[in-house]
């Protein structure tokens, strides 16, 4: 009996992700788009057309906001030599300024300079989050408990989602923040003691996303914080969350 | 001198009556601190002396009446005045909203018969001669009765004095009955002393029994509990605390008394007891979680404390059965002391209780909720008479039921088997109930004190005043004394137990262990300082958020309603003990009407079945066919001249033919 247990688990192999930092995904992953050559104005137009969520910028030259970008490549199928999407995970970023992909990007850059001091002093060997669904569809969701799951273990970091806010030393927000769920927010953030993080996970929480000009939509609580991490995705990837958090923390 | 003191007594007691309601109370407060001292000084005086202290009083009937007091006997004059004084101290504050209403006659009658009580109970237990015993026996039960039909504008208050009183009188003809039976028996006068030569002579099970009956209804023994769970809900706080305290400790003083007389038959007896005091500890504890009622919850408490008292005293009986000194001398100090122990943190908790009474006017916990915000000091007090009645260290609960816990060990290795069973038993009910204990008070704490407001009865709420709090700091540091330092209570213990056991040298042994226990909750208690000392320093420092309860953000409706309610908390036991504590459940299925279900309810309500198939149901039957013979009144004179025709007639053809 204990022989064929064993045999399933050879069978299975290694199944956590040695290196959560060095991992490489599958070349299918949508991950950080790249602009190998700025459009003319008159494709710009027709790429602006197609993006379902507005995510096409052109102030300062031509670039995607993957804060709004849901990565349903329909810009870089029709323009294959103008825009890519890349396997590259690392997206996750503090500045909303620096989500904007422009011609030349080789990463999404991480602002060191306001990481909050407190946020590395506090949770660099511990962070308990609590994770509230604003409105959201369950795919981030269910990556961020993918995310604690055998194969992406951020526990082994110290990284931890907890039942109640009142153990929590942050909040994580997916979804768009419906108004059904904006006063229940605030009162999840209110019950956390501070000083506390909040991280926006996924294009919905980050901009809005399809449901930016949705009046079901209260975003006023955004207003009111600072954001300490945007981690963007349609759904994002537990690597792209893990790696988020862990640059935040300076890990 | 002691005519001066009875008059001074005397005069002081009926003065009440003629002063205005404000002073009434120093009246009353100066009467009882004279009257605990005069005893306090008899009580140092038999302590230190070989033979009981014997003051002749007068001649009554032939009979001369004088107060023996022996240890026993201090050492309940020292928990009814400890009792009785904390209680006059609280009721100060807890009367306060009374004095508007009632009238000046009513409040001198209130603390007339609060004196009475004190009196009376004091003599209870100094006295040895039948008739002036049995005399202020019932003085204490009318007093007491006057005392709970304080708020007699409520029915269901009168209902229940008047529920008291009978049982009282029920217990009363039990014991006269016990005691005529001896006085005949032996010739001698109605009295204790005639108990020596009769259980001397004759089988002593049966008139113990009696005897048993009798002081275990005032005891709270069940089933003889029934009058207890609704006297002490309906009497003020300041009363439930000293009726539950000392009024009930009354009982427990006849039936040890009454067994310092007897010398055979005992296994029986410590088996009779026993058995019945773990049906009255672990059904009373049963019984009290799942009341929603704190008074009514606290009562079926006293009931198991009771039962923790006599599990003490029947394994004490056992012990003098088999000549076993060190199961004889530590059931009875820990049962004993148990009867101290129970008196301080019991009235506590009455004290607490009245003073969420008080601020709330509600008894029904699923009213309650959030009430450590509004009142801290109490809500600290009630953990600390709840801790204790679970028989937790530091405090004075474990110390005694440790020494019970102690004498059951050590005799369970050196006794035969068939009590050692017995005995294993004791132990295992003496454990079940001090988790249930536990338990249940969790539940009430929690319901009462923590989570959010429940109702708008709470919502006005603040902690009262600090007259009010006074008395309860003081028991609450005498709980912490005899809990930290047991040693202490070790010498009067055996002295006390002395009185019915001849070698208490095992209680000294315990002298040992007794520091070790103090040393190490010494320590614990300093642990728990330094901790929270760092806590005070560090919150000084850091910046503190206060915000709501946390209700997992819900914003449909009350949040309140989502929290545990009491019933949900007890759901496990009252699935467990469906059968015992009668629990019924009224709700109305939904029904496919429309697409949201129209407006329901759900109710949840205990009985007892010992009070509805000893007294209810057989009381209710006998009203129901009394109501029917009631046809016959029908207030019409003409009727009742037929009546008297249709007599004289009956008994005129009766005659006739010559029946009678």
């Amino acid at each position: 009996m204990i022989i064929k247990e064993l045999k399933i688990l050879r069978q299975h192999g290694i199944q956590y992700v040695p290196d959560l930092k060095t991992a490489v995904l599958t070349p299918l992953f949508r991950g950080r788009p790249v602009i190998k050559e700025d459009p003319t104005d008159q494709e710009t137009e027709k790429i602006k057309k197609l993006c379902p969520s507005n995510a096409i910028t052109t102030e300062d030259g031509f670039g995607i906001d993957i804060g709004k970008c849901v990565f349903c490549k329909e810009c870089a199928l029709a323009y294959p030599d103008k825009i890519a999407f890349t396997n590259d995970y690392k997206i996750a970023s503090n500045d909303k300024n620096n989500l904007i992909v422009r011609k030349g990007d080789s990463e999404i850059k991480f602002n060191e300079n306001i990481v909050r001091p407190e946020v590395r002093k506090l949770f660099k060997n511990a962070l308990k989050l609590r994770q509230v669904s604003a409105g959201g569809d369950n795919s981030c969701e269910f990556e961020l408990y993918a995310a604690g799951n055998v194969n992406f273990d951020m526990g082994r970091y110290g990284i931890e989602f907890v039942a109640s806010p009142r153990h929590a030393d942050g909040i994580v927000i997916t979804g768009p923040i419906t108004e059904n769920m904006s006063e229940a927010l605030q009162i999840c953030w209110d019950a956390s003691p501070g000083p506390k993080v909040l991280i926006l996970v996924g294009t919905d929480a980050i901009s809005g996303g399809m449901f930016a000009d949705s009046h079901a939509v209260n975003r006023k609580f955004l207003e009111k914080y600072p954001v300490d991490l945007y981690v963007p995705g349609n759904p994002a990837h537990p690597l792209t969350f893990i790696n988020g958090v862990l640059r935040l923390i300076g890990k | 001198m002691k005519e001066i003191i009875f008059i001074i007594i005397t005069f002081s007691a009926l003065g009440i009556f003629t002063l205005p309601k404000r002073s009434q109370y120093y009246q009353m407060l100066v009467t009882q601190i004279f009257l605990i001292v005069v005893t306090g000084y008899l009580m140092y005086l038999s302590f230190n002396r070989i033979g009981p202290l014997q003051i002749y009083l007068f001649e009554l009937i032939g009979n001369d009446v004088s107060l023996v007091i022996d240890s026993l006997s201090a050492f309940f004059i020292f928990v009814i005045n400890i009792t009785i004084l904390t209680g006059a101290l609280y009721s100060k504050g807890y009367l306060k909203p009374y004095l508007r209403d009632k009238t000046r006659l009513e409040m001198a009658w209130h603390y007339f018969n609060f004196l009475l009580l004190h009196i009376s109970m004091l003599m209870v237990v100094m006295l040895r001669e039948g008739i002036s015993f049995l005399v202020f026996w019932e003085l204490m039960s009318v007093a007491a009765f006057f005392l709970i039909i304080f708020e007699s504008d409520k029915q269901e208050n009168k209902d229940a004095g008047i529920k008291f009183l009978i049982q009282m009188h029920v217990a009363f003809y039990f014991i006269i009955t016990a005691f005529i039976i001896c006085s005949i028996a032996t010739g001698q006068n109605i009295g204790f002393d005639s108990l020596e030569q009769y259980f001397k002579t004759y089988p002593s099970f049966p008139v113990f029994l009696l005897f048993f009956i009798g002081f275990g209804i005032k005891a709270g023994f069940i089933p003889l509990h029934t009058w207890l769970i609704h006297a002490h809900p309906a009497a003020p706080s300041h009363i439930s605390g000293i009726m539950s305290g000392v009024i009930i400790k009354m009982g427990i003083y006849g039936i040890v008394r009454v067994l310092t007389y007897i010398h055979s038959d005992l296994m029986p007896i410590g088996v009779f007891i026993l058995i019945i005091s773990i049906i009255s500890g672990i059904f009373g504890v049963a019984i009290a979680i799942v009341q929603h009622d704190y008074k009514k919850l606290l009562a079926y408490h006293s009931i198991e404390n009771i039962g923790i008292i006599g599990i003490g005293i029947g394994i004490g009986v056992m012990g003098l059965a088999i000549n076993n000194p060190v199961l004889a001398s530590l059931g009875f100090a820990g049962g004993l002391l148990h009867v101290l122990n129970h008196a301080l943190f019991k009235s506590l908790l009455f004290y607490t209780a009245g003073s969420i009474y008080q601020q709330t006017h509600t008894r029904n916990i699923e009213n309650l909720g959030g009430l450590m915000k509004k009142m801290p000091a109490t809500a600290v007090l009630f953990l600390l008479g709840a801790a204790a009645i679970s028989g937790l260290p530091p405090f004075n609960g474990f110390i005694s039921e440790f020494l019970i816990y102690t004498g059951l060990f050590k005799s369970l290795m050196v006794s035969d088997s068939i009590l050692s069973v017995t005995l294993l038993a004791g132990i295992v009910a003496l454990a079940v109930i001090g988790g249930l204990a536990v338990f249940c008070f969790t539940k009430i704490f929690s319901i009462i004190f923590l989570g959010t407001v429940r109702s708008d009865k709470t919502r006005h709420s603040h902690e009262v005043r600090s007259s009010m709090l006074f008395p309860k700091f003081i028991i609450g540091i005498l709980i912490i004394a005899i809990g930290v330092m047991p040693f202490l209570m070790l010498r009067p213990m055996a002295f006390v137990a002395g009185v019915i056991v001849d070698d208490t040298s095992s209680l000294r042994d315990m002298a040992g262990t007794m520091s070790g226990i103090s040393l190490s909750l010494s320590l614990l208690i300093v642990f728990i300082g330094i901790l929270l000392l760092i806590k005070l320093k560090l919150s000084k420092v850091r910046h503190t958020d206060i915000g709501p309860t946390w209700g997992c953000a819900y914003t449909g409706s009350d949040p309140a309603l989502h929290q545990y309610s009491a019933t949900s908390y007890a759901e496990y036991i009252i699935m467990k003990a469906r059968l015992l504590v009668g629990v019924k459940k009224h709700f109305r299925y939904l029904t496919k009407e429309k697409i949201f279900p129209s407006e329901t309810y759900f109710k949840t309500e205990s009985s007892d079945v010992f009070d509805d198939n000893l007294i209810s149901r057989p009381v209710g039957g006998l009203l129901s066919f009394m109501e029917k013979i009631a046809v016959f009144q029908t207030g019409n004179i003409q009727h009742y001249l037929l009546y008297a025709i249709v007599f004289v007639i009956v008994i005129t053809i009766i005659s006739i033919f010559g029946i009678i």
